[in-house]
């Protein structure tokens, strides 16, 4: 039996954020009806005999979006239970929802847990209203803290929140005090990631035009060295450029992910990766629900990795994560040693102390990580 | 008169000859147009000035010979023979070899600028070929003119005689009938036999896709017609005439050419070499005992390496040149090769705005882009062994310790300017290393200076900071006096102790250090942050006399690596690389094609 995951797309959200290119609609009652219908009564039965015949367990389970929280409760309850039931699942398998402040009360909380949802990751982004406003959230501050609280409360062992750094006009005060507040609501694991505009969401337009500009590398670097040693001061290891987590408390999701394990990916605008083929579905809510109602397949898009290009994704997955790449693994599942078919490259960067090497694994120095895409980018 | 009814007697072939923008081509369009060569609606402003760059530019590059039949006021029919020439200094070439075929000139001189450099320089050209010269005062219906002024200046500073000067104004055309008049009075008409051998001197030659080589050609003796063999005297190639005819402006095909006229021939000539300019034709059946007097071979004074932006334009870039070089045979190339931009060609010009316009032309008729390396003059290295090579490219300097000295090319120049800016123009051309020769006042408040300097002062923004210290009244002239021992050094440009071949170059000491670190300052904006720490530096040998760094890359981590899509992401490090693979490689490093562009640009 292979392990594989299993991604769940939820492209629903109340209202959409301003740096937002996710693939998510506002919500519209018979959509979400159509939607949840599908994936419950045709892409999870598919997707059961699709693992089982391939002799698959699931190992993690992920609903995102979107937002999954921004549904009826009981359209996502009924979806979780009836992925638990239908899935080949292993026993101690990883269930995350995404959930995001100002969309579920404590009894939806309850819900999700009591149908089978172990990890909550709630997209919280800062705990500075301004920032918040500036960003285009439907909620604030209080409102974030709250919605951790209550997922605490509920009974939550494995929580993660997610913070955005880098909003312009936001000083390292500002920002230093979100991760403060986070620190002290404990949670088992904080992502971080630096706000990124891309083309065709609202701000990318105001950023166009002028209005406003955003930190400089100098100043994005100081405020990721600085939340990155906070974290780790107290407690959290940053096992990924972006992600920090309590010891053992890793997203096993995502970590499957950056191994270039398996999985696949329900619902619209999901991608999958299974038997060395990368696929992506279509992004159309009605041609989803469509598609999946005439048995028809879903796939948008998909390609077979040359060699070339799974190495390349192997050196740009694997050195996200700390851990680095095994070279071992990557001679036994490519074939190629790393560090003979790259020998100058990574002289070069390893004098630098960007990149170093120890026992099985080629990593990136804490300064490595700074520069990451430049790196990859140098020894694919 | 037709062309039946040669009558050697009542052609007058002529170059109007002036300083920079004083009208000749607006004068030619008049003369086109009065004598009722082109119909009306085919005129245009500066009718002669065809090429794109011509017109855009508004100067005349390449000089344009024009054959028009004018009665004049006592009913005799004439036939002129004109040649608009350009007046920039770079282009002196064309301006000799059109004077070579003419019997007079008319020296064109603005009433409202007055005698300016090259009216001078275009004077002494015009003596050299003793040539009858007709002054002409131009724009008198400027607000502006000061004929009287003018005609002063034209008998006390060029020693024209003032009772000869023409006023007219070739936008109105005032005047220009008797100027047509004058040129029947003072112009000589040709001398020559027509019964002797032939002879016709080679002063242009320019290429057509569907006929060959087109030579424009002046008949000193004798005739020629069509179907005879004619033969080029220096090579004694021969060749069947296949056309004969003139421009009058547009190509009119006629039986013969004879003694005193000028047109072109056509003889199924597929090499430009084979036409060389200031060769004489003769017939091949009744050859001349003697050539003409042909010219002085053009020297190519500025020299600048040539490359195309993309490393497979190469061969494109060899086709070009080969084809612009039919047209323009004043610059000359040969391959280079630079390890920062790979395959490309040395190329050799009269000056810098020559080597501007045939880049400029190689980048538009051939749809090229091009990068192309600093200007060099040419020095000439004095071994230890007393032996002296010639050198225009940094690259090919001998090492120091083998040179005795350098010996560096200079000009005397001519600078006219209204007085009020004479310390202006002193101070630039003391900072430019010049020694003063002669000051002396022209009148109407203007001064004229001779100045020697080395000719490498002028290559990088000379002309406009003449101009900007001028409030544009000044004008310029130059020519070369020979070379001069000097102190001459090779700056070197390291990218992390590495020297960039195509960022070498020489100048004089005193200038080196300023020259280094602007350089080097122009290369660290252009430069963008990469992964490790970039030194860039200027040396003379193994003396580092400018040091800027770019510091390493800061942050450059992308956050989110969202939804399992990670071909989406793949796409991106692709893009990223790819953008990498266009670059150019300045050493070690790489930087974007407009960096590398924006580093060689010479202000
Ligand atoms: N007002 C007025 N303007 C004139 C007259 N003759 C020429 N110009 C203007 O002067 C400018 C230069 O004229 P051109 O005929 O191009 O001068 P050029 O001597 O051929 O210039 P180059 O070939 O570049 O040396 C143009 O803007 C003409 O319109 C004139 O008689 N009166
Ligand atoms: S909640 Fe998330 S998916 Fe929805 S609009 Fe905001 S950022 Fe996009
Ligand atoms: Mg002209």
């Amino acid at each position: 039996m292979r392990p594989i995951s299993v991604y769940i797309h939820i492209p629903f959200c109340i209202k959409k954020c301003k740096y937002c290119d996710f693939v998510s609609f506002p919500i519209v009652k018979q959509d979400v009806a159509a939607y949840f219908d599908a994936l419950i009564k045709a892409a999870l039965p598919r997707a059961a005999k699709l693992l089982t015949s391939k002799h698959r367990i699931v190992e993690t389970i992920y609903i995102g979006g979107g937002t999954p929280t921004a549904v009826p409760q009981a359209h996502l309850a009924e979806l979780l239970t009836s992925s638990v039931n239908a899935l080949p699942i292993s026993r101690d398998v990883e269930v995350t929802v995404e959930m995001n402040p100002g969309t579920a009360d404590a009894s939806y909380i309850s819900k999700i847990l009591a149908c089978g949802g172990r990890r909550i990751s709630i997209g919280v982004q800062s705990f500075n209203d301004r920032s918040l406003r500036f960003l285009g959230r439907i909620h604030n501050a209080r409102q974030a803290r709250n919605c951790f609280e209550n997922v605490r409360a509920a009974g939550c062992r494995n929580i993660n929140i997610d913070l955005i750094y880098g909003t312009p006009g936001e000083s390292l005060d500002d920002v230093m005090h979100s991760v403060d507040t986070a620190i002290s609501l404990a949670p088992e694991h904080i992502s971080v990631y630096g706000l990124s505009i891309p083309e065709g969401t609202a701000l990318h337009k105001r950023l166009r035009a002028g209005e406003f500009t955003l930190p400089s590398p100098d100043q994005q670097r100081k405020v990721y060295e600085t939340i990155r040693d906070t974290l780790r001061a107290a407690g959290y290891i940053q096992y990924e450029v972006s992600n920090y987590a309590k010891p053992g408390l890793e997203c096993r999701h995502n970590l499957n992910y950056w191994r270039r394990g398996e999985y696949i990916g329900l619902g619209c605008a999901a991608s999958s990766y299974l038997d060395g083929v990368r696929s992506r579905n279509v992004n159309s809510v009605a041609e989803y629900v469509e598609r999946m109602a005439n048995g028809a397949s879903v796939v948008c898009q998909s390609e077979r990795l040359s060699k070339e290009e799974r190495v390349e994704e192997a050196v740009m997955l694997g050195l996200r994560l700390r851990e680095g790449i095994s070279l071992s693994q990557l001679r036994r599942d490519e074939g190629i040693r790393l560090l003979q078919a790259r020998r100058n490259q990574i002289q070069r960067l390893a004098t630098a102390k960007l990149v170093n090497i120890e026992n099985d694994f080629l990593r990136l120095t804490d300064d490595g990580v700074l520069v990451a895409d430049e790196v990859i980018a140098w020894l694919t | 008169m037709s062309a039946a009814a040669y009558d050697r007697d009542r052609i007058r072939n002529f170059s109007i000859i002036a300083h920079i923008d004083h009208g000749k081509s607006t004068l030619s369009d008049r003369f086109i147009e009065l004598t009722g060569a082109l119909p009306e609606r085919e005129m245009a402003a500066q009718v002669l000035d065809t090429m794109d760059l011509e017109r855009e530019r508004g100067i005349t590059i390449k000089a344009q010979t024009v054959r028009l039949n004018y009665r004049s006021r006592s009913g005799q029919g004439y036939v002129f023979n004109l040649i608009d020439t350009p007046g920039h200094v770079d282009f002196t070439y064309e301006v000799s070899r059109s004077l070579a075929a003419c019997d007079g000139a008319l020296l064109v001189v603005d009433a409202a600028q007055g005698v300016e450099a090259q009216t001078v320089a275009n004077l002494y050209l015009a003596l050299e070929n003793d040539l009858q010269i007709i002054p002409v005062i131009n724009k008198i219906d400027l607000p502006s003119a000061d004929v009287e002024e003018t005609r002063r200046q034209i008998a006390d500073v060029l020693g024209l005689e003032p009772g000869l000067c023409v006023p007219v104004s070739a936008k109105t055309g005032e005047g220009v009938k008797a100027l047509f008049e004058a040129i029947i009075e003072h112009i000589p008409a040709p001398k020559g036999e027509i019964e002797a051998p032939f002879r016709a001197l080679v002063f242009d030659s320019f290429y057509e896709q569907y006929h060959g080589v087109v030579a424009v050609v002046r008949v000193m003796d004798g005739a020629v017609a069509v179907g005879q063999r004619i033969s080029f005297m220096s090579t004694g190639n021969t060749f069947e005439v296949q056309q004969l005819g003139w421009f009058s402006p547009k190509a009119t095909r006629a039986e013969t050419l004879r003694a005193g006229e000028v047109g072109f021939v056509l003889a199924n000539i597929k090499n430009v070499s084979d036409s060389a300019l200031g060769d004489t034709i003769t017939l091949a059946s009744r050859p001349a005992s003697k050539p003409l007097p042909g010219y002085v071979p053009v020297k190519q004074v500025v020299f600048s390496g040539l490359f195309p932006l993309s490393t497979q334009q190469f061969e494109d870039l060899q086709v070009a040149l080969e084809k612009l070089s039919l047209n323009d045979p004043a610059f000359i190339y040969e391959p280079e090769s630079s390890s920062a931009l790979g395959l490309g060609f040395r190329c050799g010009f009269l000056g810098t705005l020559h080597m501007e316009i045939v880049r400029e032309r190689l980048e538009r008729e051939f749809g090229l882009q091009l990068l192309s390396t600093a200007p060099n003059v040419v020095y000439e290295a004095i071994l230890m062994d007393g032996s002296s090579i010639l050198v225009d490219s940094p690259n090919d300097m001998p090492p120091t310790q083998k040179i005795d000295h350098i010996n560096e090319p200079f000009i005397r120049c001519t600078i006219i300017v209204p007085d009020e800016f004479i310390g202006n123009i002193l101070k630039l051309l003391t900072d430019r290393r010049g020694t003063q020769k002669s000051m002396e006042y022209v009148g109407a408040g203007k001064v004229m200076l001779v100045y020697e300097l080395p000719f490498n002062e002028t290559l990088f923004d000379f002309y406009d900071k003449l101009k900007s210290a001028s409030k544009g009244y000044a004008s310029y002239d130059y020519e070369h006096i020979g070379r001069r021992a000097s102190e001459i050094v090779k700056v070197d440009i390291l990218i992390n102790g590495q020297a960039v071949d195509a960022l070498s170059f020489m100048t004089h000491k005193q200038n080196a250090y300023r020259r280094g670190v602007e350089l080097v300052r122009r290369i660290r904006k252009q430069v963008p942050r990469q992964l490790f720490e970039v030194v860039i530096q200027a040396a003379i040998g193994s003396k580092i006399i400018s040091r800027e760094r770019v510091a390493p890359l800061r942050k450059n981590v992308t956050a989110k690596c969202y939804g399992g899509d990670i071909t989406r992401k793949r796409k991106l490090l692709e893009k990223q690389k790819e953008g990498k693979r266009k670059m150019k490689q300045l050493g070690s490093v790489a930087i974007p094609q407009e960096a590398f562009m924006e580093i060689l640009k010479v202000d």
